[in-house]
């Protein structure tokens, strides 16, 4: 058969042939098996296409346009950039979230050279609030030593190679050229409640720092803490929490605090608070290991607070002492309450067992006290 | 009528009516033989034969007989396959649960026409544009010379080859044959 006259094939079902080319297929045909076995085969179709109602059903599906392959289609490239773009700005965030964290030390050190000064603890999980309401305490009496207020850069060196390799965290960024009192950012560590140093305390906050050999003790104590974390159940979260401290100027008026400026005994000092998360804010005072009272505000879910707002806490100023004191900045996301509000319900319908909170609350601690010179 | 493929030339047209069937009886047995036992094969051309002879005697050209015998083999096959399968061993059935005909349209067939169309319409979907479009000018009835006219093509050789390759292609998407399990 030659392969001018198969090209007639394709006109026998659709009877598409004229005379002359019917003619000369079919005598083809008649002494080549091979075409005639193909023209057999065509009657099959032929036989359908001769139904009316299998023609017209069959010319609408030409009729009807082709879909596009998926790769023309622009929806779906679309579809495809925004995937890719939500992915990478995801990964950015999660990145960024999961830098090292840069601690700002706040130290505070006192007039007189060499002295110690105590570094707050690293405590860790964030299932439950850092502390619980209760009166405040009363304040101590205004010492009359001279203290100062001033960063540590060489403390947030160390802090940085003592957590990194535990949180297996990006490395860390070259610290400030000068680590200011009045920015501040934290490290928060939820690692399912494994804190062995306070027990009462689910939440962690390495925040404000105190320069000296107690610090780097700490540092030590909180780094070989963080190892025995099982990789498994560990996750990090930085939360940062910026503030600033803020003292009382002679007219009364808070001034912020430069770096390397110091501090006296009976000087007022606030802290400015700018949160990264709308939620409620409020100010706990370590009154011994682990346990905090809160002094501002002292009732309600706290100072309702707008995200990168700025807030001044707490009502009236706080005394610097001679001994330090510490205290926590926490910020509650609004989120959080929410969710909590709705575990709550959900808890007691007995539908849902408690899940963790996927939005725990951030705070930094902040210490005041002797720093070392 | 537009230009006729080459390679006809050479051939010479059968002159009467038995010469036809008788070139048809060799083409019909050799198609059968390839799809049943010879036995049976010779008794399908037989039948067809007899039903050329029998009914439709008045037929003399090639273009009429041709088509008309093509289209009794096919249902003399389709019987065939269908009257094996009845008499499969383990496939009988009682007398009293053989339904008797009611005289309508062959079910089986109908369903067999179904089944095919809605693999062509499925199959005519993945076609290219200018596959689709010279389907449908040929199920509009266009000749091969008026395709080349609405395609806009030079030579008429032209739409012989895309034609060829469309059917090719359709015959393809179709699983290689128009009817299921051929």
């Amino acid at each position: 058969m030659t392969d001018e006259i198969r090209k007639l094939l394709g006109g026998y079902a659709t009877n598409t042939l004229t005379e002359r080319e019917r003619q000369v297929l079919f005598e083809a045909a008649l002494d080549d098996q091979e075409l005639f076995d193909a023209l057999q085969q065509e009657q099959a179709l032929r036989d359908l296409l001769d139904d009316p109602v299998s023609r017209v059903q069959i010319r609408q599906a030409l009729d009807q346009p082709k879909s596009a392959p998926w790769w023309l289609r622009w929806w779906t490239w679309t579809a495809a950039g925004s995937a890719v773009a939500a992915s990478v700005l995801t990964m950015a965030i999660i990145r960024t979230q999961l830098a090292p964290p840069q601690q700002r030390a706040a130290a505070v050190a006192s007039s007189q050279p060499a002295t110690a000064a105590p570094l707050q603890k690293q405590e860790s999980d964030a299932d439950t609030r850092p502390s619980e309401p209760a009166p405040i305490a009363s304040r101590p009496a205004h010492s009359a030593a001279r203290q100062v207020i001033r960063a540590s850069p060489a403390l947030a060196d160390n802090e940085r190679k003592d957590f990194n390799a535990p949180t297996a965290a990006p490395a860390a960024p070259p610290p400030p050229a000068e680590v200011a009192a009045p920015s501040q950012q934290q490290i928060q560590l939820d690692a399912s409640g494994r804190n062995t140093e306070t027990q009462a305390q689910n939440q962690g906050v390495v925040g404000g720092a105190i320069s000296g050999a107690r610090q780097q003790q700490d540092l030590q104590a909180n780094a070989s803490q963080l190892r025995s974390f099982s990789s498994k159940a560990l996750s990090v979260a930085v939360t940062p929490v910026p503030y600033t401290l803020l003292k009382r100027d002679a007219a009364g008026a808070d001034q912020t605090l430069a770096a390397g400026a110091g501090l006296n005994p009976g000087d007022a000092v606030r802290i400015r608070v700018s949160p990264t998360r709308s939620g409620y804010l409020f100010l706990s005072r370590e009154d011994a290991p682990g346990q905090f009272t809160r002094v501002y505000p002292e009732t309600g879910a706290g100072l309702p607070v707008a995200a990168n707002g700025t807030y001044v806490i707490p009502a009236s100023a706080i005394d610097v002492t001679a001994s330090p004191q510490r205290f926590r900045v926490t910020v509650i996301p609004a989120s959080a309450m929410e969710v909590g509000a709705a575990g709550n319900l959900k808890a007691k319908s007995g539908l849902v067992k408690k899940e963790a909170n996927p939005n725990p609350p951030l705070f930094v601690d902040v210490v005041i006290g002797p720093a070392v010179r | 009528m537009g230009p006729i493929p080459s390679g006809s030339a050479e051939r010479t047209a059968p002159s009467s009516r038995e010469e036809i069937l008788e070139k048809l009886r060799e083409r019909i047995v050799a198609f059968a033989a390839s799809r049943m036992q010879r036995d049976a094969a010779e008794d399908l051309t037989q039948e067809v034969l007899i039903l050329l002879h029998q009914k439709y005697g008045h037929l003399e050209r090639l273009e009429d007989l041709l088509p008309l015998s093509l289209q009794i083999v096919r249902f003399k096959m389709m019987a065939f396959r269908r009257k094996a399968q009845r008499r499969g061993e383990y496939t009988q059935v009682q007398v009293d649960g053989i339904q008797v005909p009611d005289g309508s349209a062959d079910p089986l067939a109908a369903a067999e026409q179904r089944e095919m169309r809605e693999r062509l319409i499925a199959a005519v979907a993945k076609m290219g544009e200018r596959c689709r479009k010279m389907f449908a000018l040929k199920l509009e009835g266009k000749s091969y010379a008026e395709i080349r006219i609405a395609l806009g093509v030079g030579s008429i050789n032209t739409v012989y080859t895309w034609d060829f390759r469309c059917r090719k292609h359709l015959m393809e998407l179709m699983g290689g044959s128009w009817e299921a399990g051929e």
